[in-house]
């Protein structure tokens, strides 16, 4: 959660995706409380319906779950619901733009898949 | 649900138009920032949607009550004026202590613990003339009076003005923690658009006297983006789209679109798309023509 | 509390200060007037001075210094919730509740201090001072609203009229606490009761620009 924003993409979803960042890093785990909507809005000095708008897309995803006057919790499952829709994400995240640059480049898929085997 | 709503404002000074028609409502519980240049009008506008100063025309009611001259509207407001070190007649020697004495009677919800607190945290002499404050500590006294009055709409007017980063940092952290335990209303105008950006719920640009919008930051940001690239390229990608603030250098140009709804930047171009931040936004819209 | 309430309570305040320095400048001129004469600090020669600075002091504070308030604190209060008939109200208050407690002063000094001391009779000083206060009261009313207006042009009118008529009542009431020739040559050619219908005719006359003028001024503080 201590990263910090950028003004590359909308707050709301940096503080989403910082959030399944600690799931995945076994910084939040299941069934424990994340941090409220104004503990968020005070740590990153942003406005409380931004930092609300975050946690619900979480919410609505099922990742996390709203406990009636106790707060919000981390779901069951929600790190493997991450990674899946991380892997799905994948592709257009990472490997489109890798593509393209290699294409502007004039690299071949072929010499792709070698530098990625050379690394390994 | 109480809200401030100035309908058809306008305000001429001799034959000079300040404001023109304008038609705005203040929400409950947000935080907005009010962003225009020097000389938009901003505290022309904030001065009349507290009854500071008279419109030359149109209403302003709080909770359906015209809010000129009337004190049960206006115990719920409180503009929080820029202090001047100058007064009609030299410098201004009123002490800070009177300026706070003076809110203290006339707020009448008024918090004494708090305005201790603010006077002790911003480390203020009490018994400093105004005319011997730097800019940062008259953004201080203000940021006390609007604070402390404890007003369910409260405005301030360049808060941030001469204030370091970390008296900034402070004043927003101050600002969401206030807002958080009391649900109050906040309007704050700044230049200081960037670092405040985020804090603002809604954003108001105004521009030469006009409200040019009125929308939540968050979505505002979403709508705009940077387009560049080849011109030709540029333009087929945005061609119908809401341009602004268009650059050209060369084969290269760069613009500023902002989408309506259901609208998007067309695919298969072969232009670079960014996001915007407020600052930039702000520059594209209310900026001189490049 | 009431916004009008609210109002007077920071009226009371501010006549509260002026009513505290009238009372420490004229106590100091009486020293300073006593030095002049000749080191005299006998009852006879420092109390019923008193009296007489008190007249010359308010003529001053009443008209500077109450100008100065109309042209900052009245203002002032606007930026602070009140509205412009409460603030009207408040200063035209202040204004009657400096006067009233100068009056006040006064009268007991007159009525305690042995007539015979005195240069003039008490109750004509008394009400002599009253027209000059309510002379110099709405003077700053509208002085006030003219600095608003123009600026230090003003300001500078005002306290030439100040000094002048602060001249003569010193004059008047200074070195000559034993002679009551000047005194009777004014009072000969004005007469009392008239003068007071006038003063208090001046001051609602005041009160009233002040009143229509305050109600449409842009606050610029």
């Amino acid at each position: 959660m201590n990263e910090l924003l950028s003004q590359n993409k909308s707050i709301y979803l940096q503080v989403s995706e910082m959030i399944e960042t600690d799931i995945l890093r076994g910084i939040l785990l299941e069934e424990e409380r994340v941090p409220s909507t104004n503990e968020l809005a005070k740590l990153y000095t942003i406005n409380p319906a931004t930092a609300a708008k975050g946690i619900n897309l979480l919410v609505d995803e099922g990742i996390l779950y709203k406990k009636r006057g106790i707060g919000m919790f981390v779901a069951e499952g929600a790190k493997e619901h991450i990674i899946e829709k991380r892997r799905d994400a994948f592709y257009e995240n990472y490997v489109k733009g890798l593509l393209e640059e290699a294409k502007s480049l004039g690299i071949s898929s072929e010499q792709l898949v070698e530098m990625i085997r050379a690394h390994e | 649900m109480s809200q401030l709503v100035c309908e058809n404002i306008s305000k001429q000074y001799k034959k000079k138009v300040v404001l023109h028609d304008i038609d705005l409502t203040i929400e409950q519980g947000k935080i907005y920032g009010l962003v225009g240049r020097n000389g938009a009008g901003k505290t022309t506008l904030l001065s009349i949607l507290t009854a500071q100063n008279p419109a030359t025309s149109g209403t302003v009611t709080y909770d359906g009550m015209p809010v000129w001259e009337n004190q049960k509207a206006l115990d719920h407001l409180c503009f929080s004026r820029e202090l001047n070190t100058l007064s009609v007649l030299g410098p201004n020697t009123i002490k800070v202590k009177e300026y706070l004495q003076m809110a203290r009677t006339y707020y009448p919800n008024w918090d004494r613990e708090m305005e201790q607190r603010l006077v002790a945290q911003f480390d203020l002499n009490p018994k400093k003339k105004i005319s011997k404050l730097s800019k940062g500590m008259l953004s201080m006294v203000t940021i006390v009076v609007a604070l402390a009055s404890k007003a369910d709409i409260t405005i301030l007017d360049e808060p941030v003005a001469g204030l370091d980063v970390v008296a900034r940092d402070d004043f927003y952290h101050l600002l969401l923690e206030e807002h958080e335990a009391t649900g109050r209303t906040f309007i704050v105008s700044t230049h200081i658009i960037e670092e405040a950006a985020n804090v603002f719920e809604e954003v108001i640009f105004l521009k030469d006297g006009e409200i040019l919008l009125k929308e939540d930051t968050q979505e505002l940001l979403e709508r705009a983006a940077h387009v560049s690239g080849l011109a030709e390229e540029v333009d087929a990608a945005c061609e119908g789209l809401e341009i602004h603030h268009v650059e050209q250098m060369g084969r290269s140009k760069g613009v500023t679109v902002l989408l309506a709804p259901g609208e998007q930047i067309a695919d298969g171009y072969d232009v670079t798309v960014q996001p915007v931040s407020l600052q930039n936004l702000f520059v594209a819209l209310c900026g001189r023509e490049a | 509390m009431s916004g009008l309430t609210r109002s007077l309570k920071y009226a009371t305040f501010r006549a509260g200060r002026v009513i505290g320095t009238c009372f420490l400048m004229a106590a100091a001129f009486v020293l300073y007037f006593a030095l002049l004469d000749g080191v005299r600090f006998t009852p006879q020669n420092l109390l019923p001075r008193f009296p007489y600075m008190l007249m010359l002091v308010g003529n001053l504070m009443f008209m500077i210094y109450g100008m100065l308030d109309v042209a900052t604190y009245t203002q002032l209060t606007l930026t602070y919730g009140c509205t412009r008939k409460n603030a009207a109200l408040s200063t035209v208050y202040m204004h009657l509740l400096q006067i009233l407690a100068i009056e006040v002063v006064m009268g007991i000094c007159c009525a305690v201090i042995p007539a015979q001391w005195y240069a003039m009779d008490g109750k004509t000083l008394c009400l002599l001072a009253l027209i000059v206060f309510l002379f110099g009261s709405g003077l700053a009313l509208i002085a006030g609203m003219l600095i608003h207006r123009f600026g230090k042009t003003a300001y500078i009118v005002v306290v030439i009229i100040a000094s002048l008529s602060g001249g003569v009542i010193g004059g008047l009431v200074g070195f000559h606490g034993g002679t009551t020739i000047v005194m009777d040559i004014v009072l000969g050619l004005l007469n009392l009761p008239v003068l007071i219908a006038v003063g208090v005719l001046w001051y609602a006359v005041a009160a009233v620009i002040f009143w229509l003028t305050i109600r449409k001024i842009e606050v610029r503080v």
